[in-house]
């Protein structure tokens, strides 16, 4: 009798021992847990930081800047050279930027095919905004500059509706870029070609690649008027 | 059983219970201990800090806006002082077609986030860039005047990239939700929105949470950051 009652109590001892040792282990790996996550939060809040304390000075830059303009205008108004200086240059950063007129420069020429006769909007997108990432100044496919409301609509027959108009495959995707961030896009544009199994893509960089500008810009201002 | 038996498994069961306790001690002062406090307050002291220049970002976004208006005020009464009124024109209206002007008009807001919980079956609860820069394609085949997410104008240039948690729009970097502003046919962006791919596919099978209202005077901001560091790699081809 005594040994029975023993027995039971071993058990129940070793029981919630057992218990105990599982328990234990859950909490420190809990900790540990937290801990991790402590120390990534404090990483990234830091980065976060840095980055917007960089965003903070370029504001101030600009702003003392324009500033700067301001007084110089509002003063010296009878220096007409560098105010149409001002302006021209202006009207043009404007101009490249709606894709209002042809551009040149350093860049690259993407060209995708596909024996299947058709490539994903998905894929296509990322290309375009690869280029984007990496800066690209000016992008255009198949000759129609890529401006910022440019659709790419996969329709029926495999067919791109790309600015209203419509290209089918091989598509040529050109961009100008800075030419420090051209090694990067090829490697990244490589990358993307490696994985792809059902179409292929090839990349040339080119001392001088020309976008032309939009085709119909009637079209576009339709919209905004 | 014999009495050494019993002392023996006794020691075996005091021993790990000893173990067990110092384990227990050291896991319980590493959290509480002076490391722990002070992880606490550095978080809390950076949130604080990043908060305070993300203020001082605003209120300086705001000046330079300010700023950058009235210095193209003063050039422009410049120009029409000259009696140039061709360039004045020609001028607007590439800046309208450019983003750099801000647009006022009727459309739609769409709000975009991750998944509210983790349901079992699905694959994917995070919203990622590619799922961004595809709804903002979506939106482009209905034709629209101006789109802008989380503020920034979406230009010729615009990128969209994941940046760790956040994704970066315009250079600067943005977290979820995402309110994607579209001035345009209405009825059209929301046709071709909530037939897209993407919200079949992939928004209502993996939760993702979508929201889409008409809103009449929506207002879509100009492009806010430098114009020069976007055209300086290219030259104009003078015809």
């Amino acid at each position: 009798m005594k040994n029975v009652v023993r027995i039971i109590t071993m058990t129940l001892v070793c029981f919630s021992i057992g218990i105990m040792i599982s328990w234990q282990y859950k909490s420190i790996a809990n900790n540990n847990q937290l801990l991790v996550f402590q120390r990534t939060s404090i990483e990234a809040l830091q980065e976060e930081l840095i980055e917007q304390q960089r965003v903070n000075e370029e504001l101030e830059e600009r702003l003392k800047e324009v500033n700067k303009e301001i007084e110089y205008y509002s003063y010296a108004m009878d220096d007409m050279g560098k105010i149409d200086r001002t302006i021209k240059k202006e009207m043009r950063e404007a101009q490249i930027l709606a894709g209002l007129v042809d551009v040149k420069g350093k860049g690259v020429e993407i060209v995708i095919d596909s024996i299947y006769g058709k490539v994903f909007e998905v894929d296509i997108l990322n290309i375009i905004n690869q280029l984007r990432a990496w800066e690209a100044q000016a992008i255009s496919v198949n000759g129609e500059r890529v401006t910022a409301l440019t659709e790419f609509e996969l329709t029926e027959g495999d067919r791109y509706k790309i600015n209203g108009m419509y290209y089918t495959i091989p598509y040529v995707i050109k961009a100008v870029l800075p030419p420090e961030n051209i090694d990067y896009l090829v490697y990244m544009i490589k990358n993307i070609a490696e994985k792809e199994m059902y179409f292929e893509v090839k990349i040339e960089v080119k001392e001088e690649i020309i976008i032309p500008k939009i085709k119909d810009e009637g079209s576009l201002l339709k919209y905004v008027y | 059983m014999g009495k050494s038996d019993k002392r023996n498994i006794l020691l075996f069961v005091f021993m790990v219970l000893g173990f067990l306790l110092a384990l227990q001690f050291r896991s319980v002062m590493s959290n509480t201990s002076k490391d722990a406090v002070s992880t606490a307050q550095t978080i809390e002291s950076l949130k604080k800090e990043l908060e305070r220049e993300k203020t001082i970002g605003e209120i300086l976004k705001k000046e330079l806006e300010e700023s950058i208006v009235e210095r193209d005020t003063i050039l422009r009464n410049i120009v029409e002082e000259r009696g140039s009124e061709d360039i004045n024109e020609e001028w607007e209206r590439a800046r309208i077609l450019a983003g750099l002007t801000e647009v006022v008009g009727d459309g739609v807001v769409i709000t975009l986030n991750d998944a509210s919980e983790v349901v079992s079956g699905v694959s994917d609860p995070l919203l990622h860039d590619s799922s961004l820069y595809e709804v903002l394609n979506e939106i482009k085949k209905a034709q629209p005047v101006a789109i802008s997410v989380n503020g920034e104008r979406i230009i010729s240039t615009t990128e969209i990239v994941c940046a760790g948690p956040t994704t970066r729009i315009n250079r600067n970097r943005y977290a979820v939700p995402y309110e994607i502003k579209v001035i345009g046919d209405s009825k059209k962006i929301r046709e071709v929105f909530l037939n897209s791919s993407i919200v079949v596919f992939e928004f209502i099978p993996n939760n993702i949470r979508f929201q889409i209202k008409e809103e009449k005077d929506i207002v879509i901001p100009k492009y806010s950051g430098r114009i020069d560091v976007l055209t300086n790699a290219v030259e104009v081809v003078e015809e």
